[in-house]
Order: C-alpha cells, then structure tokens, then sequence
C-alpha cells in the first residue's frame, strides 16, 4: 500500500527488461576482480558523489525452488532478520543509524541485494551487507515474522486483478513443472511449513562465492573497494552446487512449454472489481538466443515504443479503451513470458483482445516501417546517456553484463548490435508472437 | 555544484537553472501551480486530464511525433499531476535542451483540444480511475481525505470524481488550460550538463514573447478546524486484509515547523522512505510489522501549499484486525506524545536526512523533481535551506509538533474491511473470444 496520490500521465508501460544500457561506460572504467573462491568483483569509480551504491546478484532465485514454491523467497527475505553475530533488531539500527539502505529483492533466477550508504560509511555498511549475505542465522520468530507478512502479500495478490491474470498467465503458457509456472513467490502451503533448517539448508546451497556477483559504484577508489570486499568476505568459503566460477553461462534446459495448437485461455472472478487486466501472449527467447535482439526491437515496436508502441497506439489512442495496453518480453537464462497487457473496462475485454491481436498480426505481416525501424534503435542506442547516469543505472547494466557473461566491452558493442539487426530479422521476430497458439488470461469483475 | 540561478522573465515566468557535470545529461522540468486544489466540484479530474491533453500535440508538433522525437534524441519524458501542481519533465542526452525548451513553450499556448481527441482521453481515464478503484488502498486513501477535508479541494481526488469524468465538456478543459497555463504561473526546473547563460537565453527566446495571462482565480477555501475524530468505514469485496488509514491536518509547507514534521514523520517510519515502506529501525515498524501486527506500515509528511496532512498508514497481517492494528498506531503517537525523546533518535533521523539529500543528487532527473516539488509549495529555494533548517530542530520540537498535530481532535482514521468473496477461476476455449 501506498498512498501517495499522483497520476501520471504516459506511464502504465512497464520497465523494459531487455534493453540494457550502454555506450557512456566504457571497459577501462570497470575494475573486474575475481577473488579465489570465485566471488566476481566489479567496481566503477564516481569521484565527488559522496556516497557508494551495492549492487549483489546471487544465483538462488525461485527457479531453484527444487518443488517447494516459496522457498527462494523465505530465505531471501530472511537474511536482515539477524546473523549469526547481530540480531534483527540491532541490524535494523545499524543501517539506519548511518541513513544507508539494503533492500533484498528476489526473483525467479537470482536475488538481488541492493542498497546505498555513505562514503564515510562504506567499511561498516560493506561488513553489515557481508554478514547479511553470508551469515543468516534464520532466527526462527523472525522466521515466522517474515511467513506471516509474506503470506498476507500473497493474500492480498491474489485479489489483484493484475496479479491474478498474470498467474494464470504462467499456468497456460509454460507446462507446470517450469520455473516460470508460477510467480516466483510461492505457494501458501509452503511458505507456511517452512522453518529455519529448510531456509539454512538452501542457503548453504545456493549462497555461495562462485554464484554471486558484487557490484560497487561510487565514490570510493576500485583498488581500495577490492581490498575492503576481500576483507570482508574473502573468508567466505565454496560450497554449494555452484555452476562453477566464472563459467560463461549457458541457457538453461526448461521443459519445453506446450505447443500451442489453440488459444487456452481463463478467466479469474474477482468480486468488488471495476477493471478487467488482460495477458495475453506466449513465451519468449533467452538471453543468448541469436534472435534475442531482433526480439527485443519486435517488442519495442509493438509494444513500448512512443505511446506503447502499435498496441498502445490502437488500444489507449484510436479506441480509448485503456490507460495501460503494452508489450513486453522477459528474458534471461530461462525464456520467460511475452506478453501484451491492458487494463480496461470488463464491457470492452473483447474489443481489446482482438485489438492486441490484429496489431500483432499486422506488425507480422508487414514488418517495421523504416521510420519506427529507425526510431526504435535512435532510442535504444541514444538513451544510454540516461540509463547510465545513476549509481543504480550503471550497477544493473553491469550486472547483467556480468550475470549472462557478455563481456566487459558490451556497452561500447552495443549500439552495433542494435544497428545490425534487419527489418526482415524483426519481422521474423514479431511472427513469433502467438495469434493462434496465444494464452490468454482475464482477471476482472464476474460478469453479469 | 552550487546553488541554482534562479531568475525570471517579464512575464512572469519563473526559472532555476542548476549546472551539473556529473553525467553527460540534462533534465528539463516545467511546473504548473495548478492541481486539483485548484477545481470546483463538477469539474474535478480537469487539471489531469488537460496534463493528458498537453500529450495530443500542436499545429507545429503534432500528435505521435513528440514522443517520436525526443525518444530518437535518446530521451524520456512524461507528466503528472497533484494536489498542488502538475508537471511535464524530459531527461536526455546533453545538448538537446533548445528542442524540449521551444516543445513545451509551444504547448504552454498551442495544445490542440480536438473534440474527438477529448472524447478518446475521457474512456482512457475513466480506465485509468478504475484501475485505481481496484484497489482497496486507493480507494480508503479517497474516502479518508474527503472526510478529513470537507471545505477545502484537497477533499478531491486528483484524477476525479467519475460522474465530473463523465460530464466534463472540452470547452471545460480548455478553459482550464488558458486560465493556468501561463507563463506567471510556471516555474522551470532545469539541471544537468549545460550552461546557465546559454540556457537562459533559449529559455527567454522561446517564453520571452507569451503574454501574461489573466489573473490566477485565488482559492479562497479554508479548512476550518476539525474538532473531533472523524471516522470512515470501507467495506466491499475485492481485498484480502484490513487497511488502517489515518489523517492529521498539518500546517503547510511554508509553516516553519515544517522540518519538525519532516524529523516526526522520519522518526514514525524513517526519513524520506514513504515509498518504500517503514524503516526497521522506526517507531511503526516496531509497533506493528516487528510485532506481528502488520505487514507493512508507513508515514507520510507531504510538503503542500495549503494546510495539508501527516499520514500514517498499515496493512493489517492475515488474520489480525483492524482495531488491533489502529490501538498499536494510537500507542506509537501517545508515546512520541508523552515519553521523553531520546536526543540519540532525534540524531538517527537527522543523518538519515543528511543521507537522504546527498543520495538526491544522484540524478539530475530525480534532483530537479525534488527541487520543484518544495519550490512549488514554498520559496524557491526552499529545498536548499531544508538541511540547515532540520539541523536546527531539536527532539522537544518533534515532540511538540507531536503533540500538537497528532491530536485526537484533529484525526480521521480509515478502515478498510474486506467482505467474503474469493478468485474463482474459469477455463475454456478462447477461439469466440472476438
């Protein structure tokens, strides 16, 4: 809950998960260190700042949940409720008494820590987050505390018709023992059995050096962050079922999603709504795929560029039946979802169903016009600048540059890239978003 | 960097213009003194839905191009709309400021208001307002402030009232823009990579010939003093869990107890983390989230430029109640009431304050938001005094705004409570879904 009452105007879209930043770093501004245990280092140098932005990635999302959806999550969320030498409380006023921040945000394929301090703070924050990350001592009320909130947040999901649409989502486009079946937080009945052993256990297996990356950008001189880092956690030791240090990481095997001979489609009843949200769409490629780029232009141009690009241009401009309609792709090491989303009066969900498709089948069809084509890589390769311009800008283009190992250089490359791809290749692309074969989920008032 | 240059032109216009070397980038912001404190009932929704209007373009830049064109400069913009003012901000590449700068000079006077783009802009917010009115929260948050409010506009949603939606013309609108939009009633925020004389000078070349406009209509509601507990009951299906509201009028932003409210709410729930829930370490987080009590909790002090308000705010945990949830909140503000503050807490927010302003900077975009959002609620340069000014606040300070604000009399408390109804899926082919 949040109320603080602004409206916006352009906004609905959602973040681009694609696109990465680049172009204004440049591989000699990144200091890359790889410790002995396999604990990846990089750091990036912003003198006059005042202040230093960490940045940890963990490969111990959802997607390791093993069968026991949920568990990613506890423990993740568990890990500032007391160490094996601080307890919660104590934590808590430590980084509050310097006015830092650590946040823990898990997802389906890594954790991230993410959090900021001052530069007079740096040493003490740096210790804290250290013990955070690799000395969780899952207290077991503290343990129950975090059940009991994450299982009201899941309460409260499931009566959001976004949320609800989404889940189904999952369920109709990927079979049900892939990663992406589910959101990555979890089951109830899980969340509720799990106790500290289960949370230490998973801990000992998935946080480990070879499997996190640490990212440090600020005001603070790379030499002097790398001896801090090793001070603090050198010690740290391997273990785990790492993928092995440093490996160049493949894209994962996931059961197959279902062919989709016919849409699949479901409706969720949810009473006291006004809106009906829409999914609608298929799955995505990884990372790595070699037509991950022309993808990502497709996706642009149907569905984010300008006013949410044709789809939004069609469903919120032409036909005024939404405020947010947009497309999106989800890639990583797994091929997560492709979907266009749209909120809208539950009267006009099938106005703005065959809207999404027609304009998919038409971008199919025809391909980018050389206008969007060239407004589509304009933007991608001239909005660098601003990406990169934050702490937090510049740690999340490194850690996916580092997290899908694609090389220190990758932002200079970047623009290249984006230019080498064709019309023809995007086309292919877009012909790959489902029309027939599509999943379609509806979350919304019951009808009638 | 230093302070901004604040200058202004003939006509009115108000400009801060601050240099920053930091990144290769600049960020143009151009604030309106017009919100929904500015709307009569009948018309309220009007000042956010002509903020959309500026989006539909101008003889001499049509719809589609605009967003076309400063997304292939490499930018992003977007708008948004308060109680207290609205908002249009680019971010981009250094060097493209004299394109953003004649674009919303061009739309301050020249937005087309075609009936049919009025028409197509009245389902997309009536959408946009049922989104909201799926929230349970969002919907508590509009019913407390028009029972905490009951003269003064602040009682209005920002995006209105849906039977004004319905009826609201396009003559309606455009009267609005002409009234507000105007150079005496517009204040630029500029930072970033650039040159302040330059800046100045493409800024005077593109506003300098708008005339001023007629006089601002002044809003002449006072809220007259609440005495007695006010208190409002939500209850629908559609929600998992109880919500807990409450509102205390607060003095405005130029009130000089300001900072003193800004270190209260700090020590409520942390300074500056309305958004992103309670700091562990705060006095809500204790009280209600450590204990089990809620899953989430917050404060909020929001500088306004009228009389405005202290929120706090908490998701009830599954299976608690509200009055529970409420009883925790009422101890939190009797204890910051009576028992003697702690110096060492007082310092705590203090330096996350401190934090908070030097984090600021990281950004020209996020930096010259917070600028503009003090400087149109107060003097210009208020957000610069704000560190000095909460330095200077001491812990018997934060206890006597406490007191005085947080008072009984002055309260309105929310509750939202869910009625049974529960997610029934249904499957089945989607090959009629046309």
């Amino acid at each position: 809950m949040r109320p603080r009452e602004v409206v916006g105007s352009v906004s609905g879209g959602s973040p681009e998960r694609m696109a990465t930043a680049a172009g204004v770093l440049r591989a000699e501004q990144i200091h890359r260190a790889v410790l002995p245990t396999g604990l990846r280092i990089l750091t990036v140098d912003r003198p006059g700042s005042g202040m230093v932005a960490l940045h940890v990635l963990v490969s111990a999302g959802s997607r390791f949940d093993d069968g026991r959806p949920g568990l990613a999550q506890v423990t993740a969320e568990s890990l500032q409720r007391g160490t094996r030498h601080t307890s919660a409380q104590t934590l808590a006023e430590r980084l509050d008494a310097m006015g830092a921040t650590l946040a823990v945000l898990p997802g389906l394929e890594a954790v991230t820590l993410a959090g900021r301090a001052l530069t007079e703070d740096f040493t003490a924050y740096l210790r804290l987050a250290a013990e955070v990350l690799t000395a969780p001592a899952f207290p077991p009320d503290e343990v129950a505390k975090v059940r009991g909130e994450l299982l009201t947040a899941l309460r409260v999901h499931e009566m959001d018709t976004r949320y609800a649409a989404e889940r189904a989502f999952r369920r109709l486009a990927f079979p049900p023992e892939h990663p992406h079946a589910q959101p990555p937080d979890g089951d109830a009945a899980v969340i509720e059995s799990l106790e500290g052993a289960a949370l230490t256990a998973f801990h000992q297996r998935r946080y480990t050096p070879e499997e996190t990356i640490l990212i440090l950008i600020g005001d603070v001189r790379p030499e002097a962050a790398a001896d801090q880092v090793e001070s603090a956690l050198g010690g740290w030791s391997r273990g785990g079922e790492g993928d092995g240090a440093a490996a160049p990481r493949a894209a994962l095997e996931a059961p197959a999603p279902a062919p989709g001979v016919g849409p699949r489609r479901e409706t969720t009843a949810i009473p006291g709504k006004r809106q009906s949200d829409i999914v609608l769409g298929g799955v995505a490629v990884t990372r790595h795929d070699p037509d991950y780029y022309a993808l990502m232009l497709a996706t642009l141009i149907l569905g984010r560029q300008g006013m949410m690009g044709r789809v939004g241009h069609r469903v919120r401009e032409e036909l005024g039946l939404a405020y947010y309609a947009y497309v999106e792709a989800r890639a990583g090491l797994l091929a997560g979802p492709w979907w266009a989303r749209a909120g809208v009066n539950p009267d006009n969900v099938g106005r703005a169903v065959e809207a999404i498709l027609e304009e998919a089948i038409r971008f199919g069809r025809e391909g980018p016009t050389p206008s969007e084509l060239d407004d589509a890589r304009d933007f991608l390769t001239g909005s660098l600048a601003v990406r990169l311009e934050t702490h937090a800008g510049q740690s999340a283009a490194l850690a996916e540059m580092e997290f899908f190992d694609l090389g220190l250089d990758y932002l200079e490359r970047y623009p290249a890239i984006v230019r080498s791809v064709s019309a023809e290749a995007i086309q292919a692309a877009a012909q790959r978003f489902p029309t027939q074969g599509y999943a379609l989920a509806v979350a919304g008032p019951p009808s009638g | 960097m230093n302070g901004p240059r604040v200058e202004h032109l003939d006509n009115g216009l108000r400009m801060m213009l601050l240099e920053s070397h930091a990144a290769p980038v600049v960020t143009f912001w151009i604030w309106y003194g017009v919100g929904s404190r500015n709307e009569a009932l009948g018309f309220t929704g009007a000042s956010h839905w002509v903020e959309h209007m500026l989006f539909k373009g101008t003889p001499d830049h049509p719809k589609g191009m605009l967003t076309r064109a400063v997304e292939r400069l490499g930018g992003r913009w977007n708008a948004f709309t308060s109680k207290d003012y609205t908002a249009f901000h680019e971010v981009l590449p250094a060097g493209h400021l004299p394109f953003v700068i004649g674009l919303e000079a061009d739309r301050m006077r020249h937005t087309l208001f075609d009936p049919s783009e009025v028409e197509s802009e009245r389902t997309v917010i009536i959408a946009e307002r049922e989104g909201l009115e799926n929230s349970p929260a969002a919907s508590l948050y509009e019913e407390v402030d028009a029972a905490a409010f009951k003269v003064h506009p602040y009682r209005h949603p920002v995006i209105g009232w849906k039977a004004d939606l319905r009826a609201m013309t396009r003559d309606d609108l455009y009267g609005h823009y002409r009234t507000y939009y105007q150079p005496g009633n517009a204040l630029i925020v500029a930072v970033g990579a650039f040159q302040p004389e330059e800046v100045l000078g493409q800024i005077r070349r593109a506003f300098g010939e708008i005339p001023s406009g007629p006089a601002i209509p002044p809003v002449r509601a006072a809220e007259p003093t609440q005495e007695g507990e006010r208190r409002v009951l939500l209850q629908r299906p559609g929600g998992a869990t109880p919500y807990v509201q409450m509102v205390f009028h607060a003095p405005a932003a130029s009130d000089p107890d300001l900072p003193a409210l800004l270190l209260l709410d700090g020590m409520l729930s942390g300074f500056g983390r309305s958004a992103a829930g309670a700091a562990r370490s705060s006095r809500l987080y204790r009280a209600l989230v450590d204990r089990g009590l809620a899953a989430d909790a917050g404060s909020a002090m929001y500088p306004m430029r009228d009389p405005g308000a202290v929120r706090i705010w908490a998701t009830a945990r599954s299976g608690v109640g509200a009055a529970a949830v409420e009883e925790a909140i009422l101890e939190v503000i009797e204890a910051a009431q009576h028992d003697e503050i702690a110096p060492e807490e007082v310092a705590r927010v203090k330096r996350q304050a401190r934090a908070q302003f030097i984090y600021a900077r990281d950004g020209v975009h996020g930096y010259a938001g917070a600028i503009g959002a003090y400087a149109m609620v107060d003097h210009p340069e208020s957000f610069f005094t704000l560190p000095s000014r909460i330095n200077a606040v001491e812990a018997s300070d934060v206890q006597r705004v406490a007191t005085t604000v947080l008072d009984e009399s002055r309260r309105t408390v929310g509750w939202y409570l869910p009625v049974k109804g529960i997610a029934v899926p249904h499957s089945g082919a989607a090959a009629s879904v046309a």
